[in-house]
């Protein structure tokens, strides 16, 4: 037994060179990922003349800063409409999904009860059928969802791979506790509200960063099934900022204006417009990830 | 058909991007659609051809008529005529399925333009906007719910005559002949143009007109080729060479072509636009005999690294920025990316002159291929039959020449609110860019005009080029007729084809695999197309 | 719970599991399901102006582009199963090691601040992904300009076709690997701490309780996320790669999804697609089952028991 080493949550304090090691590693890491993401920002906010010279990508802007491209995209306030119509199916969508995903989760778990394995399969099937383009559309038709932004929640709102993810953890909850309160007389929904929520709140929080940056990032369903451009999300907006770009730029416009910015700085402004929402929201979810939640709960 | 369009890859790549799904060739792609996408027996056409009647209410600076190129314009007429005296709606709503290239407009409630646009329309006008590369996907989805638009863009599905017949209203009682005359700034539009509007004998679609406009040709960065004592000319395939090696300096990391010239170097050798005739056959340019030769030369360019290294990993828009910024001097764009140019071009010296093909043994001219005469058409639903009149009204109205009022208000909105006057010429405020957009150009348009207020001087150096290598521009005699295999399997067919000439350019295959290539592309569907095109050719004699 | 009871029994006993189950299935069942029927357009000639009650039957033929065995089908096969196979062998593994070490931090800081950082990619589109490996590794990245300028000769890295795979596959790990860790991290914050401090009590240093204790915590999900991606194995990175495919050619670059891209649904062959999507379905669903039954032997839970 190695006496002279401090134990942190369980584990033995790390030795010298297994700390220089990870303080390596990680350091490359954010490195090979924080360098591409400072030639972004940069882009975005690189004066036209610079971004043209550089033939694109600017990594370290030296003429100063210019928001043209910001502002050129932000003029107009459809982006601004479109955000918040993306925040309100993010927040609807991921709301009605985790709640649908985890009581659907939960019943797979309960292994034994009737027709568990069939439900199973049945889902675990959802996963590797694919509807198809058409079909899909003239469904939503059918349910009478075409130009409603309920069309772009609903459909996807249960991802059978999060159903899985999140049943087998509730299968991995120790059976102790909950045959314990069963013996109490819980009923089943006091069983998943007081036990299984509370105890996988860490994959709970993974599935609804998935659930809402999958609603987030979505633009297909909306391009297919919102005919009103006013209902249209913040992707879909920012595609026909990307699109007119790569394709065409001005020159099937006929059209002349003030000098626009270049497509390199607006497809870059773009994606700082849209991961930056995610990165204000994601340290309220990353709480959730701290060790040991569930000690607590086993002992207490 | 173009043979190494990189836009088009770009475009089905980005189609592909959204997912797997239908995808073609929407847009300003001025090929590509290869043969297809229009009428199927011109016989008939030429009976029910609408009449052309040009419109001459607007003089030009520069008169393009007599060389099958669009007129020039230095400004904006002063005091622009109104074209139309009476609203063309009904006060009912109309609503357009179209696709769009450029950011959504703001709404209705928020949007002067459209309010205004409303109400010389004299009908609410509900436009359904689809980005352009998702246009064949939501296209098939709509047709495939009834969900069409009153009025709508005419999607790359196969089977489009059987389609059109089903949705569309057969528009040929209204069109044909002397009928047209009622819409006048229809009657404008270019007879060539209507190829593409016309299926099985019967006016479908109204066409939106290119032309002369989307030919390829040879930009040069007319200030840089002179600081080296160059001139933008060149006399052989040899002499070609010689310019790019001057214009190449690896050291300064510069590549005289910012992409692979595959087409100019084509039009050195004479090869014709897409097919050429053989009494009633009809015969793929790919077969030329100096496809070989092309590939030889293309080739060398490559490895002698006269070619920007990036010309295959990097995107479109890619060349337009090497050019822009000089760090590659040559580029190969249709005469439609002009202005994009002017606009990116930051050094205030920069200037471009077009080079003119010579033949490739010095013995004179090449010839260009001539851009497609259309880009799209526009249909009207069979449910909205009994509006016909007025639909076609609206498209009337979208279709006003260049130095109209309505031009200038579709295009540049109101002054004051959405354009400032600049020497004259309108120029768009950012109010006016984001509130124009509502994709009116590809609901009908009008002739094509050159007009680049940017660069006092430019229009007439455009016209000038275009003067130059236009008139004797090859023509593609399949364009506007309609195959039906064309339209199911060219792009794959073309994608192909397009794969070996990269493999044999940057010398992953020798040139020899060139001819079985072709010989696949044949059996694989290409001599089909030649049969069912030829077929559609000899009808309309 | 293994004793027999009767239906209604356990119909009783049971349905408030399936009340709870009820929402959930309904969505499936509404927007999953119910579309299904549109697979039967593999067998026609679907045009969407006809609808499925007119479009022509064409028998098998949309099937032909897969089993008509011609080179190119099979390059794209085999190239699809190799990348597949580099991707579970170098790709998958990478986020575990990742979320280990972060794992391992004291400080939850650093770990939070490591974490936001390395998720960022993810959120990027394939189109800049590709963009800034250009940028930096193309024939005039920054890399081969300074080489270039400096006098060396550049390195032929982008459009080279032997150096695509190690191109595709750092491209991907780059993206994908930060936020691939979350659910590792999120199994390791939920293994029981007093495990570790029983296995330090018997004397276990940090290598022994990576090895005894975190380990065995993450296999059941490890597992079942193998079975799952097992059932991807036939799609591998198709806009990554058709936004490629130019710079090195059909021969290195063809995977399944791109070949049938090319072959069927450029030219609006909807039935193509649905014939191509209903192979792949049922391959799939042999190989998730098989490989499900195997772990189950093995005594894992897999997807589920059965």
């Amino acid at each position: 037994m190695n006496t002279k080493r401090t134990m942190v949550g369980g584990m033995p304090m790390p030795g010298v060179t297994e700390r220089v090691v990870k303080a390596v590693f990680l350091t490359i890491i954010c490195a090979v990922v924080i360098l591409p993401f400072v030639g972004v920002i940069s882009t975005s906010l690189a004066p036209a003349e610079e971004v043209t010279k550089a033939g694109g990508f600017v990594m370290f802007p030296t003429k100063g800063i210019d928001f043209t491209a910001y502002r050129s995209i932000l003029s107009g306030g459809t982006v601004t409409q479109a955000l918040l119509i993306s925040a309100f199916v993010t927040a609807v969508g991921t709301t009605i999904a985790v709640a649908l995903t985890c009581t659907l989760g939960w019943a797979l778990s309960r292994r034994g009860t009737i027709g568990n394995k069939a439900l199973l399969l049945l889902v675990l099937i959802s996963l590797l059928f694919n509807p198809g383009l058409i079909p899909s559309y003239l469904t939503v038709q059918q349910f009478g969802l075409l130009n409603s932004l309920w069309a772009v929640i609903v459909p996807v709102s249960v991802s059978a791979f999060n159903v899985i993810v999140v049943r087998s953890f509730f299968v991995g909850l120790p059976n102790e506790i909950i045959d314990a309160a069963r013996i109490d007389g819980a009923s089943e929904w006091k069983l998943f509200r007081y036990i299984g929520l509370p105890l996988s709140k860490a994959v709970i929080a993974v599935i609804g960063l998935f659930y809402g940056v999958g609603y987030w990032n979505s633009f297909f369903n909306a391009m297919l099934y919102l005919n009103d451009s006013a209902k249209w999300p913040l992707q879909l907006v920012l595609r026909t900022y990307v699109v007119n770009g790569v394709e065409l730029g001005g020159q099937d416009l006929g059209l002349a204006g003030e000098a626009a910015p270049p497509q390199t700085s607006i497809q870059m402004a773009i994606l700082m417009i849209s991961v930056v929402p995610i990165l204000c929201v994601y340290p309220f979810i990353q709480r959730h990830f701290a060790k040991g939640v569930l000690t607590g709960a086993v002992k207490g | 058909m173009n043979v190494n369009d990189a836009r088009l890859g770009r475009r089905a790549v980005l189609a592909g991007a959204a997912a797997l799904g239908l995808a073609g060739t929407v847009g300003c792609s001025n090929n590509g659609r290869g043969a297809s996408g229009a009428g199927n027996d011109a016989a008939t056409k030429t009976k029910i051809r609408p009449a052309y009647e040009r419109y001459d209410g607007v003089k030009p600076d520069l008169a393009g008529a007599e060389y099958k190129i669009p007129d020039a314009f230095n400004k904006y007429p002063a005091n622009p005529v109104q074209a139309i005296t009476q609203a063309p709606g009904d006060g009912k709503p109309i609503t357009v399925t179209t696709y769009t290239n450029t950011p959504i407009p703001p709404k209705l409630e928020q949007n002067t333009f459209w309010q205004e646009f409303n109400k010389r329309v004299g009908s609410p006008v509900q436009v359904n906007l689809t980005p352009s590369v998702d246009y064949d996907k939501k296209f098939a989805t709509v047709v495939a719910g009834d969900q069409l638009g009153d009025v709508f863009t005419v999607g790359n599905v196969p089977q489009t005559p059987q389609m059109l017949a089903a949705k569309a209203v057969d528009l040929t009682p209204h069109l044909s002949g002397e009928n047209i005359k009622k819409y006048p700034y229809l009657a404008n539009l270019p007879e060539l143009a209507w190829n593409s509007g016309i299926f099985d004998g019967k006016i479908y679609g109204v066409p939106i007109p290119r032309g002369a406009i989307s030919s390829q040709v040879m930009y040069s960065r007319g200030d840089i080729l002179e600081a080296q004592g160059l001139k933008a000319e060149v006399k052989s395939s040899d002499d070609f060479l010689e310019l790019c090696k001057a214009l190449t300096n690896k050291k300064l990391n510069r590549f005289a072509l910012a992409t692979a010239p595959t087409q100019f170097v084509r039009n050195m050798f004479d090869v014709p636009n897409g097919w050429s005739k053989d009494g009633d056959k009809l015969v793929s340019s790919l077969e030329h005999d100096g496809q070989e030769e092309v590939l030889k030369i293309l080739q060398q360019l490559w490895k002698s690294g006269y070619i920007h290294p990036d010309a295959y990993s990097g995107q479109n828009l890619d060349m337009k920025t090497r050019f822009a910024n000089g760090s590659s001097p040559l580029v190969q764009d249709t005469f439609s990316g002009w202005p994009t140019y002017l606009q990116t071009m930051t050094d205030p010296k920069a200037s471009i002159s077009i080079i003119a093909p010579p033949k490739h043994d010095g013995s004179g001219k090449g010839t260009i291929w001539l851009g497609a005469p259309a880009i799209g058409v526009t249909a009207i639903s069979k449910k909205a039959e009994s509006r016909v009149e007025t639909l076609l009204g609206y498209l009337n109205f979208l279709a006003t020449p260049f130095g109209t009022q309505e031009y200038l208000f579709r295009k540049f909105g109101l002054p004051g609110v959405h354009h400032r006057l600049v020497d004259g010429n309108p120029v768009l405020n950012a109010k006016g860019f984001s509130e124009v957009q509502l994709g009116l150009m590809y609901q009908a348009d009008a002739p094509w005009t050159i007009f680049l207020p940017e660069h006092a001087g430019s229009a007439e150096t455009q016209f000038n080029a275009m003067k130059g290598v236009v008139p004797t521009a090859l023509d593609n005699p399949a364009a506007g007729l309609y195959s039906e295999t064309s339209n199911r399997k060219n792009k794959q067919l073309t994608d192909a084809i397009n794969q070996v000439t990269d493999d044999i350019v940057q010398g992953r295959k020798p040139i020899s695999a060139w001819a079985p290539a072709v010989k696949k592309w044949k059996s694989d569907g290409g001599d089909k197309i030649a049969e069912e095109l030829a077929q559609a050719l000899k009808s309309s004699r | 719970m293994g004793e027999k009871r009767s239906l209604g029994a356990r119909l009783r006993r049971d349905y408030p599991v399936l009340l709870l189950a009820v929402p959930g299935l309904l969505i499936l069942l509404a927007f999953q399901y119910y579309p299904l029927w549109g697979n039967i357009i593999a067998f026609q000639d679907y045009q969407p102006y006809l609808g499925v009650g007119k479009s022509l039957w064409s028998g098998f033929q949309n099937f032909s582009v897969i089993f008509n065995g011609d080179g190119e089908f099979l390059n794209a096969v085999k190239n699809t199963l190799i990348l597949t196979l580099i991707q579970t062998v170098i790709v998958f593994p990478a986020p575990i090691v990742v979320a280990l070490v972060l794992h391992s931090l004291l400080s939850n800081k650093l770990r939070q601040f490591v974490q936001t950082i390395i998720y960022l990619p993810h959120f990027m589109s394939w189109v800049i992904v590709v963009a800034i490996f250009q940028q930096v590794l193309g024939g005039t990245g920054m890399i081969n300009n300074w080489l270039r300028s400096h006098g060396y000769s550049p390195m032929h890295i982008i459009g080279n076709v032997e150096a695509f795979r190690a191109l595709l596959t750092s491209q991907v790990l780059w993206k994908d690997t930060g936020w691939a860790t979350i659910l590792f991290l999120a199994v390791l914050s939920q293994i029981d701490r007093s495990l570790y401090e029983a296995s330090a009590v018997d004397g276990a240093g940090r290598w022994r309780q990576t090895w005894h204790v975190t380990l065995p915590g993450l296999k059941p999900i490890i597992i079942l996320l193998l079975i799952l991606k097992l059932g991807d194995s036939l799609t591998v990175g198709f806009e990554q790669i058709i936004l490629q495919q130019q710079a090195v050619g059909v021969d290195a670059s063809d995977v399944l999804d791109t070949y049938v891209y090319n072959n069927g649904i450029l030219g609006g062959n909807w039935g193509v697609a649905a014939a191509v999507g209903l192979v792949k379905s049922a391959v799939a669903l042999a190989l998730v089952l098989s490989a499900n039954k195997i772990a189950h032997r093995l005594g894992e839970e897999g997807v589920y028991r059965g």
